[in-house]
Parts: C-alpha cells; structure tokens; sequence
C-alpha cells in the first residue's frame, strides 16, 4: 500500500523526463521528419539538370 | 560475478577497475589526438598568416583535412567515450556494463581513426572534414570513418547497457544525477547523429569502390550534416554535463533547480540536431520552407536551453560561492572564486566563450539571411573554434585536473603550470576566435590556401585591415598552440612521473 | 526557494545576463547592418 502511494505521488512529468528511451524515440522522430524525412522528399522531387 | 572496485578516496566513488582502464585509454588516445589535431593547427595558422604562408597549397589542404579529422572527431568523441563510461559507471559507483563491448568500441575508434589518418598523410583523402561529394577519397578512408562511428555507437549501447543495469540492480533509485542524465542526452543524440554518418558514409564508401555509379551531392551534404555538425551536439552536452560537475567539484555547487536544468537537456535531445539545416542554406536543393523551419522555429528551443544551461551554471556557483561568506556587493563572488584552480578558470573560460563568442555568433551566422554573407567565410571557423575548442575542448581540459587524481589516481604534476594553462590557452583561442570572426566579416573564406587568388585573372585585395587581422588571428592560435602543448606535457608528465595517490581497495 | 537567504541570491549572475543579451543585441544588429549595406533593395 505504501509503496504504491509512493508511486502515484511521482510527478508525471518527472516519469517522462526519466524516461530516457522514450525521450531519444521523440528526439529522433523529430529529427527524422523534420530534417531528413522531408529533406530528401524535397530532393526527390527536384528536377533533373538539364546538363545530366 | 565478482567484480573488481576500489574506493575513490577523495570522493567515495566506487570504481569498477574494467570502467577505470577503458576511460584511461580512451582518455589518453583522445590526448594523443589533441596533440597530433594541435601541431597541424599550428601548421595551419602560420599558413594562414599571409607573410609566412608557410605550407604549400596540396600539404594545406591535406594536413586541414587531418586537423578537421583529429580535433573536431578523434579528440573529441575519444575523450566522450572517457566522459559516458565515467557517467554512467564511476558516478553511479557501478559496473561497466559488458566490457568486451566497450574493449570492441575502443579497437573500431583506434583502427577507424588509424586508417582515416594514415590514408590522409598520403594523400589518398585530400577532400577536407567534410569530403563533398563529387570530391572522391580512397574507399579505405570511408571505411576508417564508418568503423570509428561504428566503434562509438557501440560506446553509447555501454552507456546504456550500463545506466539500465544500475537501475535493475538498484545502485541509484529515481532520477539519474543531472550530470549523468546530461550524458544520456549526449549518448541519445549520438546515437541519432552516427545513424546519419552510416546512411551519409555508407554509399560513399561503395561509389568509391566502384559499386554504385553515382551520389546525389545534395542528398550527400543533408546526411552528412546530420552527421557532421549533430557531432558537434554531442559534444555540447557532454561539455554541459561538465559544467555542471566542474562547478560541483570546484565550488561545491549545486543546481538551484534540477527541473530547470533536465528541462534544458530534454529541449536539447529534442530540437538541437535540427539546427544542422545552417550548413544547407545556401544550397539550391531545398524549398526556403524547409531551412526557415529547422533553423527559424524549433532551433530557438534549442538555444533556448544553451541559454538556460549557460545562466544556470554562473547562477550556482554564485549562490555556492555567497553560502561560503562571500557576499560583498554584485561581484564579491568572482573576485573570492578559486581562479588558482585551472578546473575552474577553464569553466569560466568555457561557459563565457561558448556563449559570448560561440553562442552569439552561432545564432547570428545561422540565419538565412545573414548567413548568404556569412557562409563559407571565415567567420563560420572564427564561430566553431568558439565553440567547440574555447567551449568543448576547455571543459574537457578542466575536468582532465580532477581525471588525472580520480581515474589515474596521480597528483598532477607541474601544478604552477598547470595553473596558467587554462589562461594561456583561453586568452590564445579568444583572441583567434574573435580576430577570424572580423576577418570573415571582410568576406575572406574559409579553407582557401591563398586569398590574394594570385594565379588568377581578376585579383583580390581584401587590403591591409585584413592582412593584420590574419596575423593576430595566427599570434592567437600560437598562443593556444603553447596552451594546449602545456595541457598535453602535463598530462602525459603526470602519468609517467606523477605522485602516486594511496588507495584502499 | 525559502530557504534562500537574500544575500545569496545570484544577482551579479542577472547583471551579466543582461550583459550577454546587450552583446546578442549589438552584434545581431550589426550583422542585419553590415547584411543591409551589401544587399540594398531597389
């Protein structure tokens, strides 16, 4: 029973801020979409020199 | 299992002996490198000093290769290794989480960075740090890289492996201490930034052994700057990590708010590689959408927590240096703070120079707008050079003075020496870095043998201003060439000739 | 943060804030200075 209480009374948000592997998901699905995801969707869709 | 530790006598830590041998290798390669990175940079500077111009145009490009290669990776992701196994295994008075791992981490990082060295000295890879395609290197220098990023990844798994291992078998309970939670926002974006080397390196490494045909130059400079300035984050956190340890050492500090800092780190693991979008604003490939995005919106976060960690850490060793009695006025504080310890003067030299000169110029440079003048001019080393080797490289000097006794259990040797080290090659790195800076602002670029263009049709004269600026810009980085000699000869002399400290085990 | 004594609140630490934010300001300007003097618009 006490050790529960204990539990609950953790803030959620310290939870999220401990939880190191679901920060790195977070970090790298930002990086990901963000930077290369839609930097090389860009690229593809570049035309081609004309000099190629 | 029985594993071997013995009791830091200073600081009651429980050393795990295989955590102590890899962080003494690692370390010292990563002092090795610095030396070999420092004397190429002298090279550098007395050739970038117009009435000296002392190198000719091939061993120019060739030796700035290696001084790219050696400084900005080898010294620097070395020494991180040192810094994650002391994170996570010596702060949390653990164990090294599978040490052949570690072992295997260490071999790829030395041969990687072997054959990446010697492939550049001859002159099989005279295609600068960043090696833009359709610049085309040896396939064994590709190779060299993608085993040092091979070798580093596996170092962060350690990491890991490690902090998990010491939560399953209870050695620390809650939250990680901030300095190792710092070190696994570092060991994330690692992770993150080495992915980018592989995707970047990889096919590099097969067109130029002849598989694929082609590279798209484009495709090539956006992986590889998710690599080539993430890198730099890692170091970032790394060197927060020691910002907060060296005030805890030196001051006694501690952070006045833990949820302050974390948040800052969190902001870090979330926002900072974006920023790696700067190096890609002037190329034609990408819609204005996509570089005001990653260097307009999201990055602000990310300074936003530069920010934070860079008032936080003054912030703490003030109110420790107050609680010892020294409260006169608004800087009573610094006056009485322990300028004598070179731990301490290179923290101070760290945090003003990453934020004042690095931090500043960096958020400048990175805009698109001013980054059209900007780009590829000297200002951009003039900024890095504040960063990553006032900033990185001088908090990784300060914490060597603790390292030194805790890890390699000697008293530094030399200790007037080293005293003045952390001035010398501070005041040597601000004067190149600030001097550099107002020569780019001249429009002089970066990476180029000769300014004055001399074989050339039309003739530059970017006139006197800048000659003497170039030559202060050298006198600097001699002064910091000096610097970093004594950082080096203290080390070594401290492991071969150190008092030894007594240990219980 | 009660248990901070008001002597020992960094307040030299937000006179150098301001500082960092004086220095951001001026060399921001004279970038957007230096960036309007090459590039004119019309």
């Amino acid at each position: 029973m006490e050790t529960e209480e204990k539990e609950r009374r953790v803030n959620y948000w310290q939870v999220f801020y401990d939880d190191i592997f679901l920060l790195f998901f977070l970090g790298a699905a930002i990086f990901l979409i963000s930077y290369t995801i839609w930097g090389l969707i860009e690229l593809s869709a570049a035309p081609l020199s004309p000099l190629v | 299992m029985n594993w071997k530790f013995r009791v830091c006598p200073t600081t009651g830590l429980k050393v795990h002996d295989s955590a102590e041998t890899l962080i003494q290798v690692n370390a010292v390669t990563a002092i090795v490198f610095l030396l070999v990175g420092g004397a190429l940079a002298l090279l550098m500077v007395l050739t970038r000093w117009q009435v000296v111009h002392i190198l000719p145009a091939d061993y120019f490009y060739r030796l700035l290769t290696l001084h790219g290669i050696a400084m900005l990776v080898a010294w620097i992701i070395f020494f991180e290794m040192a810094v994650l196994y002391f994170a996570s295994a010596v702060l949390l008075s653990h164990r090294l989480a599978v040490p052949w791992l570690a072992w295997t981490q260490y071999i790829l990082m030395l041969v990687g960075a072997a054959m990446v060295t010697v492939m550049v000295l001859m002159g099989k890879a005279d295609v600068m740090f960043t090696s833009y395609i359709p610049l085309q290197a040896h396939h064994m220098y590709y190779l060299g890289v993608i085993l040092f990023a091979v070798g580093a990844i596996l170092g962060c798994i350690v990491f890991f492996a490690t902090v998990t291992s010491a939560k399953v078998e209870g050695a620390y309970e809650g939250s990680l201490s901030l300095v190792t939670y710092g070190a696994a926002a570092a060991a994330i974006i690692a992770i993150l930034t080495l992915a980018h080397g592989a995707i970047a390196l990889i096919p590099t490494w097969l067109w130029a052994l002849g598989v694929i045909p082609m590279m798209d130059p484009e495709a090539y400079i956006l992986m590889f700057w998710g690599f080539g300035h993430s890198s730099q984050q890692i170091n970032l956190c790394a060197m927060i990590a020691i910002w907060y340890l060296l005030g805890t050492l030196t001051v006694g500090s501690k952070p006045i708010s833990e949820k302050y800092c974390r948040t800052a780190f969190l902001f870090y693991i979330l926002f900072v590689l974006i920023p790696s979008e700067h190096h890609l604003l002037v190329d034609p490939g990408l819609s204005a959408a996509h570089k005001v995005w990653n260097t307009g919106y999201f990055m602000h976060l990310a300074i936003l927590a530069s920010m934070m960690h860079a008032f936080s850490v003054p912030a703490y060793v003030e109110v420790a240096l107050r609680k010892k009695g020294y409260t006169k006025g608004l800087f009573g504080w610094l006056k009485e703070a322990p300028w004598g310890n070179p731990a301490f003067s290179s923290l101070v030299f760290s945090v003003v120079g990453f934020g004042f000169l690095g931090g500043i110029s960096g958020v400048v440079y990175g805009t698109e707008q001013i980054n059209i003048i900007s780009h590829n001019t000297l200002r951009i080393p003039g900024h890095f050079h504040a960063t990553v080797v006032i900033g990185t490289t001088m908090a990784f000097m300060g914490v060597t003075y603790y390292v030194l006794p805790l890890i390699f259990k000697r008293e530094v040797a030399f200790p007037t020496a080293a005293r003045w080290q952390p001035y010398i090659y501070g005041t040597g790195m601000t004067i190149f870095s600030v001097a550099m800076m107002f020569v780019g602002g001249f429009g002089v670029p970066r990476r180029h043998w000769d300014i004055t263009a001399a074989d050339a049709v039309f003739q530059l004269n970017y006139g006197p201003v800048v000659n003497i600026g170039l030559a202060i810009t050298a006198i600097g980085g001699i002064l910091a060439a000096i610097g970093g000699l004594m950082y080096c000869l203290i080390a070594v002399a401290t492991l071969l000739i150190g008092k030894k400290i007594p240990q219980e085990a | 943060m009660a248990e901070h004594n008001d002597e020992h609140r960094p307040r030299g630490t937000v006179v150098l804030i301001y500082i960092f934010l004086a220095c951001f300001v001026i060399f921001t300007y004279l970038n957007w200075k230096q960036l309007s003097d090459v590039w004119t618009v019309g």
